[in-house]
C-alpha cells in the first residue's frame, strides 16, 4: 500500500466510480471475467439481530444516489431528472417495502448546531469508509482479514448513539446506488464492437449497470448489523415498478 | 500495492471541453437567480456540480475562516451585487494558482491565488474574469460542443478521487488535459473584457488587471515544463490578450483603488502557512520569482528571506547550507521573520559545525515560541550541544 | 480517465488474486526488519507486500506500518530522480524527519496535517524520537496518528500508527504504546 495516501473514503454524496470499479473487481475476484446476470452480492449478517417491526425505530439516512447516461463515446453524462426520479422511486420503494413488513422508516432530520452537524458528517463519512472496507475485506474472499474469523464485524463506534438520540431511532439504514443507462448510440457502438480489450472491456461493454449497497447500523453501539451488495445490469429505476424490484433485491434478507 | 491518491478538489477542475474548432453557438447570458429547468443538459451539469460542491464543502481542504470568506465574498459582491447572491464561495488550501466558477455558481479560489495577487484590485480582476465565464455560460457551451464528438476523451469524471499518481502526478496530468481542454480564445477574450468591465465599474484601478497575468507568466517561465500551471493551461494567455488588456488599462482615465490595506488585513494571518505550502512544491525557480514579486509588493522582508532560506535548506545541494544561513540571518535582521527562523538557523549551524551558534539559535527559538509543539525536542538539542 | 480506471481495476484484481494475510499470534515476538516487536493483540499481517503494514479492521480504518527508509529514498522506500518528492537524508535531525513525514502525507493528499509533541524517545535501546499528528482525508474524515522512529546506520526506521479519530485510532492506541515498549533490537 502506498504510504501517506488517504483511503478513498468517498463521502457518500460524491461520485463513486472508484467504488464501482472496486465492486466490479470484487465480482471478478476469483479471477473470472464476465458478469452477465443480475445478482446480489450476498448478505453479511450478524445472526442475532432481528428487528421488531412494530417497535423498532429505524431512521433512513439520506440516500446517496446518482444516475448517469452512458454516451457512445463512453462519457457518463449526469442526468438531474433521472436522478431525481430514481431518488424518489428508491426512497418511496424503501418506505413502501418496509411498511409492507410493518416497519415505518423515520426520515433523517438535520440536527441543530454546528457541532452536531459536524458529528453526523463525520459519522456518515466513517460509514462510507466502513462500507468500502466491508466490500474489500468481507465480500472478497481473497482479502479476508483472519482476525474477523469470517464475521462481518464492523462498527461506527459509540458516537453513533448520539445520532440515535437526535433522530430518536435505534437503527439507521444507509443506501448507496450508482446507476447508468446507455444511449442508443452506445448500444450501436457495442454491436460494432470497437472496444479494445482491457480489463474494463467487460464493464464498458455493458448497456448500463447498477451498483449499490444497503447497510443497517445499530445506533446503540454503532455496529453494522446487516449489509447487502447489489450489482446488476437490468431494470430501470427511473420507473416506479422496476425501482421496487431493485429495492426488493437490495434489501433481500433484511432482518425483519 | 494500491496507490489510492487523488485530492478530491482536483475533480472540480475537470469542467472542460476540447479545444473547439466550431464557433460557439449563440447562448444567452445567465440571468441572476436563474436555474436551468430539470431535463436540460445544463441541469445535469449543475447537479453534478452540486454533488461536487457538497463534497467540496466538507472537504478537508476548505478554509472555513469566516473573516477570510467574508472578505472574498465582499469583493465578489462589489463586482456584481446581482450575481453574487447566486454564488457560493469555497476557499481551497493548495499552493497553486487557480480560481474557477462552476456553472451552478460554485466559486473556488485556491489559496495559491490569494498568495499571488498583490492587492484587492488584482483579486477583483481574477474573480471578475471567472465570473465572466459563469455569466456567459462558457462551460455549458464547451460541454455541448464536446458531447457530440465521438472521439473526445471522457472528461466529466468528477471522480478523480481514484487511482492516480499522487498529487504531483495528478497535477501534471490535469495540466496536460487542461491545455487540451482549454477555454477557447473567444471565451478568454470575452472573460477578459467582462472581468475588466466589472472591475472598473466597481471602482478598482484598471492598471492592475494585466499585472497578474504578467506575474503568472514570469513564474511559469522560471518554473519550466516540469511544473505546469493548471490555471494557465486552461486559460492560455497570449500576447494578444495581454496587449488588449494593457491597451484598455491605459485608455481608462479614472484612478481607481488598489485596496492594499483591506487585502493585507484579510490575508496576513495566513500568508506564512500559504508560503509554507508553496515551498513544499519544490519548485525552486518558480517560488524564487514569486518571493521576489511578493517582496516588491511589500511583504515583510523577514518572511521573504526566511522562505528563501527554506528553499535552500530543502534543496540541500552543495553550498546551500551557507546560502540558507545567509538568508535566515537576513530575515532576522528585517521585520516579520517567523519564530521558526531561529530553529532553522540552529539546524543549519549545527550541520556546519557551529555548535555555539546553534545553541544560541535554539534558545532564541524557545524564547520566541515558548509553546512550540516541538519544544521538548529542541530542548534536547540544546542539551546535546553542550 | 479510462486508462486510470483500468489501472486501478488491474491493481485491485492483482491484490484480490494474491491470498495470504495471516493473524499475528499475540504475545509472540515478530521480526520486522532489524528489530522485533511483540503485539498484544492479533493483527492482520499481509505476507506478500514490500513492507510491513498491519491492520485489524482494514487499512482505511486503522493501519500500523513498519518502514525502513534509506538515505535518498521517499517514505515508501523509492528513489526520486525528479527531485519532486520529499526524501529522507541521513543528515536529518528529528525535527527535519518530522517535517519530511508531514510533507509526505500532505503530498499524498491528506489535508491539514498537524504534528504535535515532538520529543526524544527510546526505540528499543536506541535513541529516537516520537510525535503525534492529526489530519483529514481529502473527504474531510478526521484521522489521528503517532510515529516512533530512529536513525541507525544512515537508515530511518519508523513505526507509524494511524486511524480514524472516531473509534478506530483509539481502539488500539494503548496496544500500540505497549508494542513500542516491546521493541527489541
Amino acid at each position: 500500500m502506498s504510504i501517506g495516501t488517504p483511503p478513498r473514503a468517498s463521502r457518500h454524496r460524491s461520485s463513486f466510480h472508484g467504488l464501482a470499479i472496486l465492486i466490479a473487481a470484487l465480482a471478478l475476484a476469483g479471477c473470472t471475467t464476465t458478469l452477465t446476470e443480475s445478482h446480489t452480492g450476498g448478505t453479511g449478517t450478524n445472526e442475532s439481530i432481528k428487528l421488531d417491526a412494530a417497535n423498532s425505530r429505524v431512521v433512513l439516512m439520506p440516500i446517496d444516489i446518482r444516475v448517469t447516461e452512458l454516451t457512445a463515446a463512453g462519457l457518463e453524462e449526469p442526468k438531474a431528472d433521472w436522478t431525481e426520479a430514481a431518488r424518489n422511486n428508491v426512497t418511496a420503494a424503501l418506505n413502501t417495502t418496509m411498511a409492507e413488513h410493518g416497519l415505518t422508516l423515520r426520515q433523517y432530520k438535520k440536527p441543530k448546531g454546528a457541532k452536531r452537524v459536524r458529528r453526523d458528517d463525520q459519522l456518515e463519512k466513517l460509514h462510507s469508509t466502513v462500507g468500502g472496507t466491508i466490500l474489500v475485506h468481507h465480500y472478497s474472499q481473497m482479502n479476508r482479514l483472519p482476525t474477523k474469523q469470517g464475521q462481518m464485524d464492523w462498527t461506527l463506534g459509540r458516537t453513533a448513539r448520539q445520532l440515535g438520540n437526535d433522530q430518536n431511532a435505534e437503527f439507521a439504514l444507509f443506501v448507496f446506488m450508482r446507476d447508468s443507462y446507455a444511449t442508443s448510440g452506445r448500444k450501436a457502438a457495442m454491436v460494432a464492437s470497437t472496444i479494445v480489450g482491457s480489463i474494463l472491456g467487460t464493464r464498458v461493454a455493458k448497456a448500463g449497470e447498477r451498483i449499490g449497497f444497503a447497510s443497517l447500523v445499530d445506533l446503540r453501539n454503532g455496529n453494522v448489523v446487516w449489509f447487502n451488495v447489489l450489482y446488476s445490469d437490468t431494470g430501470d429505476i427511473r420507473q416506479t415498478e422496476p425501482a421496487r424490484e431493485v429495492v426488493d433485491d437490495l434489501i433481500s434478507g433484511f432482518p425483519i | 500495492m494500491i496507490g489510492m491518491r487523488a485530492p478530491a478538489f482536483a475533480a472540480v477542475l475537470l469542467l472542460a471541453g476540447a479545444c473547439t474548432t466550431t464557433p460557439p453557438e449563440p447562448i444567452a447570458d445567465l440571468k441572476p437567480g436563474e436555474r436551468p429547468a430539470l431535463g436540460t443538459d445544463e441541469a445535469g451539469l449543475w447537479m453534478q456540480m452540486d454533488a461536487v460542491e457538497e463534497s467540496l464543502s466538507t472537504s478537508g481542504r476548505i478554509v472555513t475562516d469566516p473573516a477570510l470568506n467574508a472578505y472574498v465574498r465582499t469583493v465578489t459582491c462589489r463586482l456584481s451585487a446581482e450575481y453574487c447572491k447566486d454564488m457560493r464561495l469555497y476557499i481551497v488550501q493548495t499552493p497553486h494558482f487557480n480560481a474557477s466558477m462552476a456553472p451552478n455558481g460554485t466559486m473556488q479560489v485556491w489559496t495559491g491565488t490569494l498568495l499571488r495577487v498583490q492587492n484587492e484590485a488584482q483579486l477583483a480582476y481574477v474573480l471578475g474574469h471567472e465570473m465572466g465565464h459563469y455569466i456567459r455560460r462558457h462551460s455549458v457551451q464547451r460541454w455541448r460542443s464536446i458531447r457530440n464528438k465521438t472521439d473526445s476523451m471522457a472528461f466529466f469524471t468528477v471522480t478523480t478521487r481514484m487511482a492516480g499518481l499522487g498529487f504531483m502526478g495528478d497535477l501534471a496530468d490535469m495540466a496536460a488535459m487542461a491545455s487540451v481542454m482549454a477555454f477557447s480564445r473567444d471565451h478568454e477574450r470575452e472573460s477578459d473584457d467582462i472581468g475588466f468591465d466589472l472591475m472598473v465599474q466597481a471602482g478598482y484601478a484598471a492598471g492592475e488587471a494585466p499585472k497578474i497575468w504578467v506575474a503568472l507568466e514570469e513564474e511559469r517561465k522560471a518554473a519550466g515544463a516540469e511544473n505546469p500551471s493548471l490555471f494557465l493551461s486552461s486559460h492560455p494567455p497570449t500576447e494578444e490578450r495581454l496587449a488588449t488588456l494593457q491597451a484598455r488599462a491605459s485608455a481608462h482615465t479614472g484612478k481607481g483603488k488598489f485596496g492594499n490595506k483591506s487585502f493585507v488585513t484579510a490575508v496576513r494571518r495566513y500568508r506564512t502557512d500559504w508560503l509554507r505550502d508553496e515551498v513544499r512544491k519544490r519548485d525552486f525557480e518558480g517560488t524564487k520569482v514569486l518571493l521576489a514579486n511578493l517582496q516588491k509588493a511589500g511583504y515583510p522582508a523577514g518572511e521573504i528571506h526566511f522562505f528563501e532560506g527554506e528553499l535552500y535548506r530543502l534543496r540541500g545541494d552543495d553550498g546551500d547550507i551557507k546560502l540558507a544561513i545567509s538568508a535566515y540571518r537576513k530575515a532576522l535582521g528585517s521585520k516579520g521573520a517567523p519564530a521558526e527562523t531561529h530553529r532553522a538557523l540552529g539546524v543549519m549551524y549545527w550541520k556546519s559545525d557551529q555548535p555555539k551558534q546553534a545553541r544560541k539559535s535554539f534558545r532564541a527559538y524557545l524564547a520566541a515560541a515558548p509553546k512550540a509543539e516541538d519544544r521538548a525536542m529542541i530542548k534536547s538539542y540544546i542539551q546535546q550541544l553542550k | 480517465m479510462t486508462r486510470k480506471f483500468a489501472a486501478l481495476a488491474i491493481l485491485l484484481l492483482a491484490t484480490a488474486c494474491v491470498p495470504s494475510i495471516v493473524a499475528t499470534p499475540p504475545q509472540e515476538p515478530i521480526q520486522v526488519g532489524f528489530y522485533s516487536v511483540t503485539p498484544q493483540v492479533e493483527w492482520n499481517r499481509p505476507m506478500m507486500t514490500a513492507s510491513e503494514i498491519w491492520t485489524v479492521d482494514g487499512y482505511a480504518l486503522q493501519s500500523l506500518r513498519f518502514l525502513d527508509v534509506a538515505d535518498g529514498q521517499t517514505l515508501s522506500g523509492r528513489e526520486d530522480p525528479d527531485d519532486k518528492a520529499p526524501v529522507f537524508r541521513r543528515t536529518m535531525l528529528p525535527n527535519e524527519i518530522q517535517e519530511f513525514i508531514v510533507e509526505t502525507l500532505a503530498a499524498g493528499g491528506w489535508a491539514n496535517v498537524k504534528p504535535k509533541g515532538l520529543k526524544p524517545a527510546k526505540f528499543g535501546g536506541l535513541p529516537g524520537f516520537r510525535f503525534a499528528f492529526g489530519m483529514l482525508s481529502d473527504d474531510g474524515l478526521e484521522y489521528d496518528g503517532v510515529v516512533l522512529g530512529t536513525v541507525r546506520e544512515d537508515t530511518l526506521h519508523i513505526i507509524m500508527y494511524m486511524g480514524t479519530r472516531l473509534h478506530y485510532y483509539p481502539k488500539y492506541a494503548k496496544d500500540v504504546e505497549k508494542l513500542f515498549k516491546s521493541i527489541r533490537t
